[in-house]
């Protein structure tokens, strides 16, 4: 491992108490103003950023909101269901004008592409399908997971869709042909979290064995991140700008990493609010804020919190604990 | 009916030739959801894509505006007591204003001398009413005293005759049994025991992060459900 570029540590900032159930996703608004989050309450509550006061509660799904996200270019949000229901909701009037319809099962994730005009969600049907978002018609179908999929990347070049399931399998899709033209079976558990990085061309994708980075066109396996793997079950992912890859764990920790080496630089576990459960922690989503200096996590104490970089911190408070390894010598997989 | 809600191994898996959009032979029913509507998609007006910087920038503005704001906030909700502060320092003066004019008095008060036969009849009656105030006071105080006393001394005598579980029967009062409700929740009990019991650590101990083992739920099944 070269020498691993230096990252302040994450510090808690704020806790924001208000969902009545665990919440599970979070997504931010382009202007970076607000942030939307959903729970087990089946509710989405949008949050003003800066001051962590609550905007807005839409109500309408019927079980718990599994996934969000809001569009660049439209004013509209999408979220997915437990209820099989795929709604998309004007920002203008906060209501819902559209409902995507075909989904068997629990719609777990959902992605929006960044260019076309078309909604990917997936699910515990094992299937993932894209949406012509104006006319509410199903365009694909992608069946091919064994499993319920777990997590969905879209991005505006090959791969367009990324899907991880829980058959853990990684599956990078062509959106022009509707199929699978990589199958990636190097995890040994359901990958539950995918990231892509905001500037290169690479992805990474968690499960519970580890966490693995990967180049983008064809999929080719880059590095395993975690040189000891940590056990616990990942939940989700994220990466910003500076490098900072970030994994939240059901156990409740939060590990941060340097994207280039894996190095872990920092630890967090996150503490329950006060009048939990100690096993009520647990991290179900977290989200960079558009400047990639907050940190939003969705727990299971029914609180969201934001992170931040410690100021106060320097390579002389917070040095890298690190050792060449002798070349010829590192491990490999 | 379908069992995709179910626990089961197998859930409904989706694909091109099953359900609402199979290919071939599909479903002749359409969902009042899927006719047309909305059929023309709004955009967001195109503006000019803010840099991380200014984002940043902007973010930290808010943030600080939020803090300052909460700040005044907080100076404002103390700014009461900072004023009685301020009466306190300022007190001395006043009776310094006060002494002055006791002073002024004392040498009005040697000039119009007929008028205080009339004000020591009055002070003599008020000081008579405040003598027989003061002992009904002492009385009732003295009542009570005596009172509590007595129920003090039977409750001990009670305590004597009855408190030993070993000597009292079976059917008595008396019993080893812990007295707690079979359906009692354990699990959140006295979580906060060695906190200190300032007001605020009172009221956050007191919250219970679960729906239905919180104080409102319980208080409202209690209202409702008993």
């Amino acid at each position: 491992m070269p020498r691993p570029q230096w990252h302040a540590p994450w510090k808690l900032m704020r806790v924001i108490s208000g969902h009545l159930g665990w919440v599970r996703c979070v997504a931010f608004e382009p202007d970076n103003q607000w942030f939307v989050t959903g729970a087990g309450d089946r509710t989405l509550k949008l949050w003003d950023l800066a001051s962590g006061e609550l905007k807005i509660t839409l109500t309408g799904h019927i079980s718990p909101v599994r996934g969000v996200v809001v569009s660049d270019r439209h004013p509209y949000m999408f979220s997915v269901g437990e209820d099989k229901l795929v709604k998309c909701w004007d920002l203008e009037c906060n209501k819902v004008i559209r409902h995507y319809h075909g989904h068997l099962s629990g719609v777990y994730c959902c992605s929006l592409h960044p260019t076309l005009d078309v909604l990917c969600t997936g699910g515990r049907d094992s299937s993932v399908r894209v949406w012509d978002i104006r006319t509410k018609n199903q365009i694909f179908c992608l069946s091919g997971h064994k499993d319920t999929v777990a997590s969905l990347l879209t991005q505006g070049v090959d791969p367009q869709i990324i899907s991880g399931s829980h058959d853990s399998t990684v599956k990078l899709w062509d959106l022009a042909a509707g199929k699978a033209y990589a199958t990636l079976t190097h995890h040994k558990k359901g990958v539950r979290a995918l990231a892509l990085h905001p500037n290169k061309y690479l992805f990474a994708s968690g499960s519970a064995d580890n966490l693995k980075q990967w180049k983008c066109p064809e999929g080719v396996f880059m590095k395993n991140v975690d040189q000891t793997p940590y056990r616990a079950v990942v939940n989700c992912m994220a990466v910003n700008h500076d490098d900072v890859m970030v994994a939240g764990y059901d156990n409740g920790s939060i590990r941060f990493m340097d994207w280039k080496t894996g190095y872990n630089f920092h630890t967090e576990q996150t503490r329950v609010q006060p009048g939990s459960l100690e096993a009520e922690a647990g991290i179900f989503d977290c989200c960079f804020d558009k400047t990639g200096t907050r940190l939003i996590t969705c727990e299971a104490d029914k609180t969201i919190k934001v992170w931040k970089e410690d100021e106060n911190a320097t390579p002389e408070t917070h040095p890298i604990e690190w050792k060449a390894v002798a070349p010829g010598t590192e491990k490999r997989w | 009916m379908t069992s995709a809600a179910r626990p089961t191994f197998h859930p409904a898996v989706g694909g091109e030739d099953i359900g609402y959009y199979r290919m071939e032979a599909g479903t002749r029913q359409l969902s009042v959801k899927d006719m047309p509507g909305h059929t023309r998609l709004k955009f967001r007006r195109t503006q000019a894509q803010k840099s991380q910087d200014e984002l940043k920038a902007e973010l930290e503005q808010r943030e600080l505006k939020v803090l300052m704001s909460k700040n005044t906030s907080k100076a404002s909700s103390q700014a009461p007591s900072e004023m009685g502060d301020s009466k306190n320092a300022e007190a001395p003066a006043i009776e310094d204003v006060d002494e002055e004019r006791d002073a002024d008095d004392i040498v009005a008060g040697d000039v119009d001398s007929d008028d205080s036969s009339d004000d020591e009849d009055e002070t003599m009656e008020l000081m008579r009413e405040l003598e027989r105030i003061k002992k009904e006071r002492e009385e009732d105080a003295a009542r009570k005293e005596a009172e509590e006393k007595a129920r003090r001394e039977k409750e001990q005598q009670d305590m004597l005759l009855r408190g030993n579980p070993l000597l009292a029967g079976s059917s008595s009062a008396g019993s080893f049994a812990v007295k707690r409700r079979w359906d009692d929740d354990i699990i959140f009990r006295n979580q906060a025991r060695n906190e200190p019991m300032s007001k605020k650590v009172l009221l956050l101990s007191t919250f219970i992060n679960d729906t239905i083992r919180n104080d409102f739920h319980k208080k409202f099944l209690n209202k409702y459900i008993k």
